[in-house]
């Protein structure tokens, strides 16, 4: 063995780059951990290697086309993007939305919010070698999809919302088989927090893993169930409802018996918050599916060439990862004049390097993968 | 009179076969007709079940429902170019070495089994730690965090795993009165209360420590951190490619085997148990009954490795530390006490 290998016997810290493209991501992004022995004490990240220009793009587009692009901005979560887009473009033009579509929208972006949470249990099992679970869940989520294509025609990337409605209505039997999904669903929970979440494996690779204090949550001001877990009680859903959510009876998760578990804000309390998520939009998936209004499900003043008013709005919407804002300014021309999207997944990598400092290199996939970050978000 | 004898005075006399050619023909018998045929039955069962556990539809494509992908899978790996050319004698080689060293004190029969020595039980350990250590130097070797730190892992796990399989095979050794492989089978009669394991509580106890320590050892899936493939990409693996990779994934297929085979000999009854048999018929039969119950013992180790996250590697070496090593010396005593006055070496 000569002298060049020697630094892996190094006790003083060894800095380790990781990435851009790596197993332990869903997409690109760059690390440069410091480590002592196996141990964590820096960390320097790098995104942007899914910066596409998203919002530079909608504002070159026609306003309609803008709805293709906010699909983009976080694919696992479209539907969410796009009603942030489309509230913000209502509420500068003040138009009406039918109620039947008001509760469209609602089943859809609850039905990407399970799909969603679902692809981060498959992400968490994978990063800690679970596979079993990761097959599973992603068994599970196929009926999801499958319901998204029967709503809007394709799996990912809807583009199914319009300014002031929906583009379809709900095809027949549409309403069965998604309470047809819940009750599975419901099922599945069972198995899944018996073979990972009471898993003693489990627990003892997450718990207290990746400590995120309310002080801490505010700080960088995280939103969604990373700062829910973190005992910042914060849901846009019940605190400032948006396209008739106050009509439904929100059942938060924070105030069961079991939420002491949960509130502690480790790796183990996120994770389980989000299954205690995907029962929450069940619920609210069998409220909205029983009270499906009759009528349009479209403004039909609203055509192709529709360009809002002058004038600026600011919206945020409860995407699966937190509160997504979106800002449109329309100077009443053909085309945006600016379209600025503040995501939830940026301020948790930013909280993700504060974290991580003193965990062992080996967690870092759990830590990163409980955070459920969005790089396309990050990048936009 | 065994198969071999059967099958000697059967040939045509040859006053020049003396004990080495028999010897070739044992190991040649062995392995081409029993261990071979058998791994490659165990690998598509093996990926089979997980298939079943994990919603999917695993191999159906080469040979009869998949039968032969495994086959088919070391044809392509063996083909195949490395990654960067390795002298001829590197470390991958010493590790399908060490663990083929292993065949000759095998304990999978009586008639197949080519060396009975008075330490026969603690060879394989030898065997095993240049596998192990094979592991860790060409992790070092690579110059690379991942391998430096699949290395460190597999080696911490290695030191940690292996004194607590020492006492429960000390305790299985004092058992049965000595460590040739024929003592361990001949001290278990052939009813299931017979095998060590149910014949007292401490036996029980080692078995239990034995078969963990060797999953700490040989870094069998869920305690298989140093080669993760997560964030260190496989660690050592990662810099395997083409035949190299094919034999390290048959040498860890290999290895595990071994351990179930070793566990079964120690605790399970080995090859005991089948009664009167004609002498061609007793050689297979008992290799059977030995492969039959390692299967068995793989299948339980295969369900938990299925339905369990990975481990950390400071959580694997605190669990051999605290916990199997305590319980190793408890077993080990508590068997001394056991059969105090009745074992004379």
């Amino acid at each position: 063995m000569n002298s060049d290998s020697m630094e892996v016997f190094a006790t003083d810290l060894s800095e380790v780059p990781i990435g851009p493209y790596h197993p332990l991501f869903p997409q690109g992004l760059k690390l440069r951990v410091s480590v002592d022995g196996e141990v964590i004490s820096g960390i320097m990240i790098e995104s942007g290697f899914q910066h596409r220009g998203l919002e530079k793009a909608i504002e070159r587009q026609p306003w309609h086309a803008g709805i293709m692009y906010a699909d983009r901005l976080d694919p696992e979560a479209a539907a969410s993007a796009e009603l942030a887009l489309c509230l913000a473009v209502e509420s500068i033009s003040g138009v009406e939305v039918p109620k039947r579509a008001q509760v469209v929208r609602i089943i859809l972006a609850e039905l990407n919010r399970i799909s969603s949470h679902l692809g981060f249990l498959a992400k968490m099992a994978r990063a800690v070698g679970a596979m079993t679970l990761s097959h599973y869940v992603l068994r599970d989520r196929e009926r999801f999809l499958d319901l998204f294509e029967l709503l809007t025609g394709s799996r990912f990337s809807f583009c199914f919302l319009r300014f002031g409605g929906v583009s379809a209505d709900v095809t027949e039997g549409f309403v069965e088989r998604v309470l047809e999904a819940c009750d599975l669903i419901r099922m599945r929970l069972k198995e899944y927090n018996d073979l990972l979440t009471y898993n003693h494996a489990f627990v003892a690779r997450t718990h207290g893993l990746g400590v995120i204090s309310e002080t801490l949550a505010k700080k960088w001001s995280l939103s969604g169930p990373n700062a829910r877990a973190s005992g910042l009680d914060r849901d846009l859903r019940r605190d400032e409802p948006y396209s008739g959510y106050e009509r439904y009876d929100l059942a938060n998760p924070l105030t069961t018996k079991s939420s002491d578990f949960v509130r502690l804000g480790d790796t183990h309390g996120r994770f389980v918050l989000r299954l205690m998520e995907i029962e929450q939009s069940v619920s609210l998936l069998r409220q909205a599916t029983e009270s499906l209004p009759r009528g349009e499900f479209r403004n039909e003043q609203i055509g192709q060439s529709f360009v809002p008013p002058e004038g600026e709005t600011l919206v945020e919407v409860e995407t699966p990862r937190g509160v997504l804002g979106c800002h449109v300014v329309s100077t009443g021309a053909e085309k945006p004049h600016r379209v600025q999207f503040q995501g939830p997944s940026l301020q948790s990598l930013a909280a993700f390097r504060e974290i991580v400092i003193g965990e062992r290199f080996e967690d870092l996939s759990v830590i990163l993968s409980g955070l459920d970050i969005s790089l396309s978000e990050v990048d936009r | 009179m065994s198969f071999f004898e059967f099958l000697a005075d059967n040939t045509p006399s040859d006053p020049m076969m003396d004990h080495w050619l028999f010897g070739l023909v044992k190991l040649a018998i062995t392995f081409g007709l029993l261990i071979i045929p058998s791994l490659f039955f165990m690998t598509h069962f093996e990926r089979k079940l997980s298939a079943d556990l994990q919603a999917r539809v695993g191999p159906n494509r080469a040979g009869w429902a998949g039968a032969t992908q495994s086959i088919a899978d070391l044809l392509k790996l063996l083909q195949k170019d490395t990654r960067q050319k390795q002298p001829r004698w590197s470390w991958p080689t010493l590790q399908v070495v060490a663990l083929f060293s292993i065949l000759s004190v095998l304990p999978l029969g009586s008639s197949v089994l080519l060396l009975d020595t008075g330490m026969s039980g603690f060879l394989p350990f030898f065997s095993f730690s240049v596998y192990v250590l094979a592991s860790v130097f060409y992790g070092l070797e690579q110059k690379k965090m991942e391998g430096g730190l699949s290395g460190l892992r597999v080696g911490a796990q290695f030191v940690s795993g292996l004194f607590p399989a020492m006492t429960a095979l000390m305790a299985a050794g004092i058992r049965a009165g000595g460590f040739r492989w024929s003592d361990f089978v001949a001290s278990q009669s052939s009813h299931l209360f017979g095998w060590a394991i149910f014949s007292d509580p401490f036996q029980f106890l080692a078995f239990v420590v034995f078969v963990a320590s060797g999953l700490v050892i040989l870094g069998v899936p869920p305690l298989h951190s140093g080669y993760s493939e997560v964030e260190l990409r496989g660690g050592v693996t990662s810099f395997y490619s083409g035949s190299e990779l094919g034999l390290f994934r048959v040498s860890r297929l290999f290895a595990a085997f071994y351990w179930a085979v070793f566990s079964t000999t120690l605790f399970l009854g080995g090859w005991s148990g089948l009664g009167e048999l004609a002498p061609p018929v007793a050689g297979f039969a008992e290799v059977v009954w030995v492969l039959m119950k390692s299967f068995g013992l793989l299948f339980i180790i295969l369900l938990v490795a299925r339905s369990t996250p990975r481990v950390r590697a400071d959580q694997v070496t605190d669990f051999a530390w605290k916990i199997l090593c305590p319980l190793g010396l408890v077993a080990l005593l508590g068997t001394a006490a056991w059969n105090a006055g009745r074992v004379t070496f």
